[in-house]
């Protein structure tokens, strides 16, 4: 497997593998330290990955065991029932499906409100950041965000 | 700035923006830290030394820097500045020198003679040389009283004789047997020849003399008994 086929096994994978680390964990940073040590043991196997089937399940699998890894060095004394552990695997296009049918919606927005609306959620910038990138006062940046979740509820009531 | 409430749909749309965001962040930094370790795999590994190469490194260094840096040499005209003999004296104690003059001790520097460089220059040097003497003549003692004579013997068999006589022979009450001894031995009793090779003239003229000349010159105070050792 070369450099830039594990890249995107690793784009596909990572949300799966994020939500499996969080699901265990039940802290984000420490779910991003298991993905990543995930991704270093999957990187130094890569080689052997080419006749690996399911990538999507052993990255899973990888995510889990190096969180009940850091699980157990946080509480070296907390008995850990890995069964209890076993939760469902999320489905690796669920995030991506979701997001892509969220930008459906948004794209059918005028730009200002698309902007707004991405940076403030999707890149979770301040409001000084969005106000001096976009030009506009904050309370020009208010009205614009509130037209916007009018927008968007109308088109969800509209799907219904 | 609060936003207005929203209905859950709203709520899990913009929560998946949100997380959308973040794994996007996410996965970048994954992507940057996957360029890294190809990028670590394709470096040239740096050759590991072994510690026995450091170690000699090490001594390398030391032993450059100590050929290098030599020690500051004290100028012999230190050592043979002109000092009275009291200071002189004062000198030999360390104690003194330290009283006289704070500077470090000539000793301590590290000049050498050149009769001493020359000696250590010549190959395979094992004996010291000795000083030559002043002059080869050698100086003959004034006779005296009792003055020591050597007499070298050449004759085996004469200095076989010799050794059983006794060695003090000041007594003017003894009979001579030495004399007697070389006379019986040389035949010589009534000659005035000198047999031996004596370097001492007054002793060679005293063995030429009869017993009667003996005695008189033993009476008179010219001639004293000489003391003969060694014989």
């Amino acid at each position: 497997m070369t450099s830039e086929e594990f890249k995107n096994m690793i784009v596909t994978h990572q949300p799966a593998m994020q939500r499996m680390a969080e699901s265990v964990l039940h802290d984000p940073s420490l779910a991003e330290d298991a993905v990543q040590e995930a991704m270093i043991h999957l990187w130094q196997q890569r080689n052997q990955l080419d006749s690996e089937r399911n990538l999507g399940a052993l990255c899973v699998t990888l995510a889990k065991r190096r969180s009940i890894d850091l699980l157990r060095k946080q509480r070296p004394f907390l008995p850990i029932d890995e069964a209890a552990l076993e939760i469902p695997e999320p489905t690796a296009n669920n995030l991506e499906e979701r997001y892509q049918k969220a930008m459906k919606k948004i794209k059918r927005l005028p730009t200002l409100q698309q902007k707004a609306l991405l940076m403030k959620y999707e890149e979770e910038k301040s409001t000084a950041e969005i106000t001096r990138e976009l030009n506009i006062s904050p309370a020009n940046l208010y009205t614009t965000l509130s037209r916007a979740y009018a927008a968007l509820r109308e088109m969800l009531t509209n799907e219904k | 700035m609060k936003d207005n409430p929203i209905d859950p749909e709203l709520q899990d749309l913009l929560a998946t923006l949100t997380e959308h965001g973040r794994n996007k962040r996410r996965q970048q930094k994954l992507l940057a830290q996957i360029d890294q370790l190809a990028a670590e795999e394709t470096r040239p590994h740096k050759k590991h030394r072994p510690l026995w190469w450091a170690a000699a490194t090490g001594i390398a260094a030391s032993m450059l820097l100590v050929l290098t840096i030599q020690p500051k040499q004290q100028p012999l005209v230190a050592i043979h500045t002109d000092t009275s003999p009291l200071e002189r004296i004062q000198q030999s104690d360390s104690m003194a020198i330290k009283a006289i003059n704070p500077s470090p001790l000539p000793l301590s520097s590290p000049t050498i003679s050149t009769q001493a460089k020359a000696n250590l220059a010549q190959p395979h040097s094992t004996t010291v040389p000795q000083p030559e003497p002043e002059s080869n003549a050698e100086i003959e003692p004034e006779p005296t009283d009792n003055m020591t004579v050597t007499i070298p013997l050449t004759d085996e068999l004469l200095a076989d004789n010799l050794a059983e006589a006794p060695l003090e022979t000041t007594s003017p009450a003894s009979d001579r047997p030495v004399i007697k001894t070389v006379r019986a031995i040389l035949g010589t009793e009534n000659q005035n020849t000198e047999p031996l090779r004596i370097k001492n003239e007054t002793f060679a003229f005293n063995l030429a003399l009869g017993p009667k000349e003996e005695e008189e010159m033993s009476q008179n105070s010219k001639f004293k008994p000489l003391i003969v050792n060694n014989l």
